[in-house]
C-alpha cells in the first residue's frame, strides 16, 4: 500500500460567516488522484486553500507527509505582468531554492510557449497564462498537485496535454487533488469528492 | 534568499517607473505650493521648515507603499511566495528595503534642495539629511506592516492611515526636532541617536509582524 501523502481529519471550513464543510475527512496517498466535485460556492476552492495551508479550518486537522513538497495553482496563477514568461517561472524556483527538473525553455516549448519565453506576461491570452503556470508542475519537483479548475481556459488539445502529465505524474508516485466542473478524461481512476452545497 | 526577493521587488517597481516618480513629485509639489499657502516670507518658512519637510516627506513615503504590496496579493503572487518560501519576514523585509531604495531614499537625496526653498538655513541641512536617513526606512517597515494587515482589505488605505499614523509620531516628532535643535545652536545627536534606536527596533520586530500579517491577509 503507498504512503498516505495528505489527510484530512474532521474538516470544517467556513468562508465569512457561512459553514461549507463539516466534518470532513479523507486521506490521498502516493500514485492517488481526487477530483473534487460540488456545485458553486460549495465549498472547493476553500478546501484546497486550507490543504495547501493558505487558509484555516474552522476545526479539524490536515497533515501533510513530512517533507513532502506541494504546487498549488489557484484562480490567480500568482504571475506578474510586468515580467517575462521566464522570468516568472525562474523566480519561484529561485526563491524555493529548487532546482528545475527539466530546463525552462523545455517546460515552454512543452506548453507550447516556446516563442514566448521573453514575451511579458501581461501580453498573454487567459489560455497563454494558464499554460504558464502549468508549466510550473513540469518544472518544480513536488510530491502533490492541489489544482483548482486547471481545465478553465483551455483548449481541447491543453486539456489532453495536462491530463496525460496528470496520468504520468500518478504514475511516478505523485498524488493529485483537483477541481473541475467538467469530466477529467485521464486514464488513471480518480476518486472522487462531492462536496454539497449548505 | 532575500537578494532574489529584493531584486525581484526592484525589477517590479522599475518597470513602472512613473508610480516610483509619484512621491517625488509629490513632496516637490508640497514644497512648492506651501510658501503659496503660507508666506513668501523667508523668516515664516524657515520657522515651520523642519516640521513641513518632514510630514511631506511621511506622507510621499506612503504613496508607494501600494505599490509593493497590491498588486501581489491581486495576482496571486503573494500566496505563492508564501508557500514557496516558509519565511514571510523575509518577502516583508524585501518589500520594505525595495521601498525604501526606490522611493525612501530618494526623497532623502533631494531633501537638501527642497530644504533650500523653505529657506532652512544651512545649520539645518545636516540634521535633516541625517534624520531622513535614519526615520525614511522607519517609515517604509512600520508602513510595510499596516499594509501587510491591510492589502486584503477592500477600503484598507483609511484603514492603514489609522494604524500606523500613531505609529509613526515619534519618528516626526525626533526628526523635525533634530533639525529645530540643530537651528537653535543646541546639540541634536539625542534626537538622532533615537531615531537610529527606533530603525533599528523596527528592523528587528517589524519585519516578523509584516510576515505574519501577510499571512493572515492571504488566509482570511
Amino acid at each position: 500500500m503507498n504512503p498516505i501523502l495528505l489527510s484530512a481529519e474532521a474538516l470544517s471550513v467556513q468562508r465569512g460567516d457561512r459553514l461549507l464543510i463539516e466534518g470532513l475527512g479523507f486521506t490521498l496517498s502516493a500514485g492517488e488522484g481526487m477530483h473534487l466535485t460540488g456545485t458553486n460556492g460549495a465549498g472547493k476552492t476553500s478546501l484546497l486553500r486550507v490543504l495547501a495551508g493558505l487558509g484555516h479550518a474552522l476545526e479539524g486537522l490536515v497533515n501533510l507527509r513530512a517533507g513532502a513538497r506541494l504546487i498549488y495553482l489557484g484562480h490567480a496563477l500568482g504571475l506578474k505582468p510586468e515580467l517575462s514568461v521566464t522570468e516568472n517561472l525562474s523566480f519561484l524556483l529561485q526563491v524555493a531554492g529548487l532546482k528545475e527538473k527539466i530546463t525552462i525553455d523545455e517546460a515552454l516549448s512543452e506548453v507550447g510557449l516556446a516563442r514566448y519565453f521573453d514575451i511579458p506576461v501581461a501580453h498573454l491570452s487567459a489560455g497563454q497564462k494558464k499554460r504558464v503556470g502549468l508549466a510550473r508542475l513540469l518544472l518544480e519537483p513536488a510530491d502533490l498537485w492541489l489544482l483548482d479548475e486547471p481545465f478553465s481556459a483551455l483548449d481541447a488539445r491543453s486539456v489532453q496535454w495536462l491530463c496525460d502529465r496528470i496520468d504520468m505524474f500518478l504514475a511516478e508516485g505523485g498524488a493529485v487533488l483537483l477541481t473541475s466542473h467538467q469530466q477529467v478524461p485521464v486514464r488513471h481512476p480518480l476518486r472522487r469528492l462531492e462536496l454539497g452545497a449548505r | 534568499m532575500f537578494k532574489t526577493l529584493l531584486l525581484r521587488e526592484l525589477k517590479l517597481a522599475l518597470r513602472r517607473p512613473a508610480e516610483l516618480i509619484n512621491p517625488l513629485v509629490f513632496f516637490l509639489l508640497v514644497i512648492s505650493l506651501f510658501p503659496f499657502a503660507v508666506s513668501p516670507e523667508k523668516a515664516d518658512l524657515a520657522k515651520v521648515a523642519p516640521g513641513v519637510l518632514w510630514v511631506a516627506a511621511l506622507f510621499a513615503s506612503m504613496l508607494t507603499l501600494e505599490l509593493f504590496y497590491r498588486g501581489d496579493y491581486e495576482d496571486g503572487s503573494l500566496e505563492q511566495l508564501l508557500l514557496v518560501t516558509r519565511a514571510p519576514y523575509l518577502v516583508a523585509l524585501a518589500k520594505a528595503s525595495a521601498q525604501w531604495l526606490l522611493s525612501g531614499l530618494p526623497l532623502v537625496l533631494i531633501s537638501p534642495l527642497l530644504a533650500g526653498m523653505m529657506y532652512l538655513p544651512d545649520d539645518g541641512l545636516l540634521p535633516l539629511f541625517l534624520g531622513l536617513l535614519l526615520g525614511s526606512p522607519v517609515f517604509c517597515l512600520i508602513g510595510g506592516v499596516g499594509m501587510s494587515l491591510t492589502v486584503g482589505l477592500r477600503r484598507g488605505a483609511v484603514l492603514l492611515g489609522l494604524l500606523i499614523m500613531p505609529l509613526l509620531i515619534p519618528v516626526l516628532i525626533y526628526g523635525a526636532g533634530a533639525v529645530t535643535a540643530a537651528l537653535q545652536g543646541l546639540p541634536y545627536n539625542g534626537q538622532l541617536a533615537l531615531l537610529g534606536a527606533l530603525l533599528l527596533f523596527s528592523l528587528v520586530l517589524t519585519p516578523w509582524a509584516s510576515g505574519a500579517a501577510l499571512k493572515v491577509s492571504v488566509s482570511s
